[in-house]
């Protein structure tokens, strides 16, 4: 299957050679046949439940190299292709406002990036083997800078990518860093060498190097700084495969690495479940104090990466203990985050470019009412909102009830894991009420109400094909859940097979839960259906009239008058003020003007941990630069005396055998 | 079936005590104790007024309140005979049922575009946010002291009789309690009864409702107070004598406890509800750890 891939991913270089009008069916049919592909080899791995190994694939393109397809990457392949197809058609609709705008060269490198970054999320997942996982990690990488620079006409844009594609090779020394330590002991490069590796030796520092490699693609804590920068600046569906799709690359290598931990699982695991907590925490904090749609959602991205880090550093302290069913439910239940959270991440970045492709901005301070105008894709933002606040009957309940029944269970158990089991209870419950805050925000000030700019009262009805495109998100969403009690089971096998559990204690204990979920939520429905019929049935027959909204009494209510996001949050913001950089910049009123004129005032609320990754490290670089820089006189006599001292140098140090 | 219809009857019931015990304690004559329910009851036979700026969601959030009410209050036992629907990890979906009916009701209120009702949203998602952690704190001192995670589980295997544990639960009940005001949106933390609607803040979030709808949200929120009252006062009741009549008298007990206070208290200020929401949160972490070194302390000697 990896040929196929491999020659697919060449073969969309034809997105080149078409013309416009074809462009989108050429990337669409690679793009959907490398997703069929794909699909088809997860699915059949999965029913089987048995690894299938490539060793022809990459031997042709890689030397001794090879790829393996085991359920991990079965659930990550099937993530990949439902969500390259959902942007692929997505993009078909928002980028048509640009075709008049763009080179049609512009337009073909969006789709040929689209559709490499597709492909080498593919072979992320699939290759074993170091030098295959590097190429196509870094592949990924090019691929989605390249697309967030689309717009590269905007300043942000450009310094938004350049910030994104720095800190990924900062984080993709750290990847080549970890496989050269394999090398450097004999072992072949390669994830299974990992193996051998920790069976031998404290699996901590070689641990700590694929964390951040891996943790700065998650979004972790504190290496988000990329991650509220280059989501906005993407185009939406971009931001939509990067957040609900490409950061989970991230995921998926932590949880192939400790997939081949042999000890230290509660080390391991308690720096997870404590990164998990920072990162969640400090994501939502963050997430409730934005202006801005994407970056709200971006900041929420590091918010759900959190909590499947909870749930991940959960299951391996289980796995500490040999408890087969913390582990289970802490292990499956980040697994199947990973999965809810690109449903449903995925929906709200579309949403949201539905609202951008039609204003060109998505600034909650101009918007508002838009749930009149947009009602479909109002809707459908509802429903996203809903399904990432894990509220019920969506699917993010569904992943976050499998974590807090293992967080419950290790309360109740009452043994060395009942207090580090509260404070993931407590760290979820309260990332989970703000979650709340942040999207009722989100929600309340951009669909509803009043419009707080003129361009927002004349919005537009996003196309077809943007919905069709959204249409696999929600059925995800709806499927997982209502669907709980057959999702659940899936995940708990991948989990047991990866990390060598026993699945049947989860089926034996909890199985009754999830199907007493499922009929819970059932119930819900139904209620909620009943309820609304009486309401119906009832009003009727009775008079139902407009009147004006209660303004204690004052009738001349504007749209300025509303309640604005800034305002939503300000509650939150003085208890949350020492964690961020706030700036307001205004011009002043000055002391002449005797009549009012008008103002602009503008309040930033920067995450404080930015600063700690550019201005700090540049500052740093400089100097040092500085210092050298003195040596650079431009005398060719000077550089020739250079190279002299170095060979002096090379000979005293061989004199001495400091080197040989 | 029996804990659904005994926990209806407390909603209806708990509104009237604490207005009789304020009428009582401030010498008014006062209404009757079931005057609320006959005022629902015009509220349900009337119609609606809406605002041209509002909404589907303005519609569809009382309805799903309601619902979403239900299905919690459905999970939780008022005695012996057991919950309607119970699962293990149930506390958990109970939460999340009242934490949906709040961000409708908050949506909901952001839908009629008014500042009056958008301060009220801002106040309820904030507090409703911070109580969270408490919420889940007491439901983990449950778990704890029960092993089990269901509520039906919890108080039916609470070991009965230890004279620490009902020390312990006192205060629990107590932290419940001041989760229940603040969920209720009553004296210090919100006044139903204030007339100026910048300081309110559940009653703000329903200005713009009428009529039927009002009916609804009014329902679901006696609701969502009672199932509190009731997990209260399991709670403690489960520690000696776990039966429908203990647990009722413990609920009007709460009731009149909620009445005398607002008789002798005024509303606290707005910023300080913060500070009286982070409290619960510590008072039930105290009363988890108390619980673990008593049950220690249990297994050990």
């Amino acid at each position: 299957m990896m040929e196929w891939i491999i020659a697919l991913a060449v073969l969309s270089a034809a997105v080149f050679a078409v013309p416009l009008r074809a462009k989108w069916w050429t990337a669409l049919a690679v793009v959907g046949a490398g997703a069929a592909i794909a699909s088809a080899e997860a699915l059949s791995v999965l029913a089987s439940g048995a690894c299938v190994q490539y060793p022809a694939a990459s031997n042709v393109v890689f030397g001794s190299g090879f790829g393996t397809a085991d359920p991990l990457s079965a659930v990550f392949l099937l993530i990949v292709s439902w969500a390259g197809v959902a942007v692929t058609v997505y993009a078909r609709g928002y980028l048509a406002g640009y075709l008049d705008r763009k080179q049609p060269v512009q337009i073909s490198l969006h789709y040929f990036a689209l559709a490499i970054m597709f492909f080498s999320m593919l072979l992320v997942v699939l290759f074993r083997d170091g030098f295959g996982f590097l190429f196509s990690w870094e592949s990924m990488t090019i691929a989605s800078f390249v697309l967030i620079l689309f717009d590269a006409e905007r300043k942000e844009v450009r310094r938004a990518a350049l910030n994104y594609l720095v800190l990924m090779h900062v984080g993709f020394v750290f990847l080549l860093v970890g496989f050269v330590k394999l090398a450097s002991e004999g072992l072949p490069v390669s994830f299974d060498s990992l193996g051998v590796y920790f069976s031998r030796q404290s699996a901590l520092p070689l641990f700590a190097v694929f964390l951040v490699g891996f943790g700065m693609k998650a979004g972790m804590f504190p290496l988000h700084v990329w991650l509220p920068e280059a989501h906005p600046a993407a185009p939406s569906h971009v931001s939509a495969f990067m957040s609900g799709v490409m950061i989970k690359m991230g995921v998926y290598g932590i949880l192939r690495v400790c997939s081949y931990l042999s000890g230290d699982f509660y080390a391991v695991g308690a720096i997870l479940f404590a990164a998990g907590i920072a990162t969640g925490l400090w994501g939502v904090i963050l997430a409730a104090l934005q202006n801005d749609m994407k970056k709200i959602l971006a900041y929420s991205s590091i918010e759900n990466v959190g909590i499947v880090f909870i749930g991940l550093g959960f299951g391996l302290i289980g796995r500490s203990g040999y408890d087969s069913l913390l582990a289970l439910c802490g292990i499956g239940g980040a697994l199947l985050h990973t999965v809810n959270h690109s449903f449903f991440k995925t929906l709200l970045f579309l949403g949201a470019g539905n609202v951008y492709a039609s204003l060109h901005t998505v600034s909650l301070d101009k918007l508002g009412g838009l749930g009149k105008r947009m009602p479909v894709t109002s809707a459908l933002f509802l429903v996203g909102s809903l399904a990432i606040c894990a509220l019920p009957p969506f699917n993010g309940f569904v992943s976050e009830f499998m974590i807090y029944l293992g967080l419950f269970d290790g309360v109740a158990g009452n043994d060395a894991f009942t207090l580090l089991s509260l404070g993931g209870v407590i760290a979820l419950a309260l990332i989970g009420g703000l979650a709340v805050l942040v999207f009722s925000k989100l929600y309340g000030m951009a669909f509803l109400g009043v419009p707080r700019s003129e361009a927002a009262a004349g919005v537009r009805e996003a196309g077809r094909s943007m919905f069709a495109g959204m249409a696999f998100p929600l059925a995800g969403i709806l499927l997982v859940g209502l669907g709980s009690c057959g999702a659940v089971p899936l995940v708990a096998d991948v989990a047991a097979e990866t990390f060598g559990l026993d699945a049947d204690v989860l089926s034996a204990t909890v199985s009754d839960s999830f199907v007493g979920l499922t009929l819970a939520l059932g119930v819900l429905v139904v209620s909620v259906v009943l309820v609304g019929g009486w309401r119906r049935w009832a009003l009727r027959r009775r008079t139902v009239e407009e009147g004006p909204v209660w303004g204690c009494g004052f009738p001349a209510q504007s749209a300025r008058m509303q309640y604005t996001g800034e305002s939503f949050s300000e509650g939150w913001q003085r208890l949350t003020r020492k964690m961020t950089h706030n700036v307001g910049d205004d011009d002043k009123i000055g002391s002449d003007e005797i009549f009012p004129v008008s103002h602009n005032f503008e309040v930033k609320h920067r995450d404080k941990l930015d600063s700690l990754f550019s201005v700090w490290w540049v500052a740093l670089i400089r100097r040092v630069n500085e210092r050298f820089s003195a040596l650079r006189t431009g005398k060719v006599n000077h550089y020739i005396l250079y190279a002299l001292l170095f060979f002096a140098l090379v000979f005293l140090l061989s004199v001495l055998k400091i080197i040989r | 079936m029996l804990s659904f219809v005994v926990l209806i009857f407390i909603a209806l019931l708990l509104p009237g005590v604490v207005n009789r015990t304020r009428a009582v304690l401030s010498g008014r004559k006062g209404v009757t104790l079931w005057q609320h329910v006959l005022t629902l009851g015009v509220s349900f036979r009337k119609g609606a007024v809406y605002s041209p700026v509002a909404g589907p969601v303005f519609r569809m959030a009382p309805v799903v309140g309601l619902g979403a009410s239900l299905t919690a209050v459905a999970m939780v036992p008022a005695g012996p005979s057991g919950a309607l629907i119970s699962f293990g990890g149930d506390v958990v979906l109970f939460c999340y049922l009242l934490a949906l009916g709040r961000m409708m009701l908050i949506l909901g209120a952001l839908d009629t575009g008014s500042s009056f009702e958008g301060m009220g949203a801002s106040r309820e998602a904030l507090y409703g946010a911070l109580v969270e952690p408490a919420l889940f704190i007491v439901l983990g001192t449950l778990a704890l002291v029960s092993g089990h995670t269901s509520f039906e589980r919890i108080f039916a295997r609470m070991e009965a009789g230890s004279t620490e544990m009902i020390i312990a639960m006192i205060p629990l009940m107590y932290a419940v309690t001041k989760i229940l005001i603040v969920e209720a949106g009553r004296i210090p933390v919100d006044d139903p009864r204030t007339h100026l609607e910048l300081t309110m803040i559940h009653e703000v979030m329903v200005l713009d409702y009428c009529g039927f709808d009002l009916g609804l949200v009014t329902l679901s929120s006696w609701l969502k107070t009672a199932a509190f009252a009731v997990i209260a006062s399991s709670a403690l009741a489960a520690t000696f004598a776990y039966c429908i009549p203990l647990v009722v008298l413990l609920c009007i007990l709460i009731g009149l406890g909620v009445g005398t206070i607002e008789s002798f208290m005024a509303r606290g200020r707005l910023f300080d509800n913060t500070t009286y929401i982070v409290t619960i949160s510590a008072i039930a972490f105290v009363v988890f750890i108390v619980a673990f070194l008593i049950l220690r302390n249990i297994h050990i000697g």
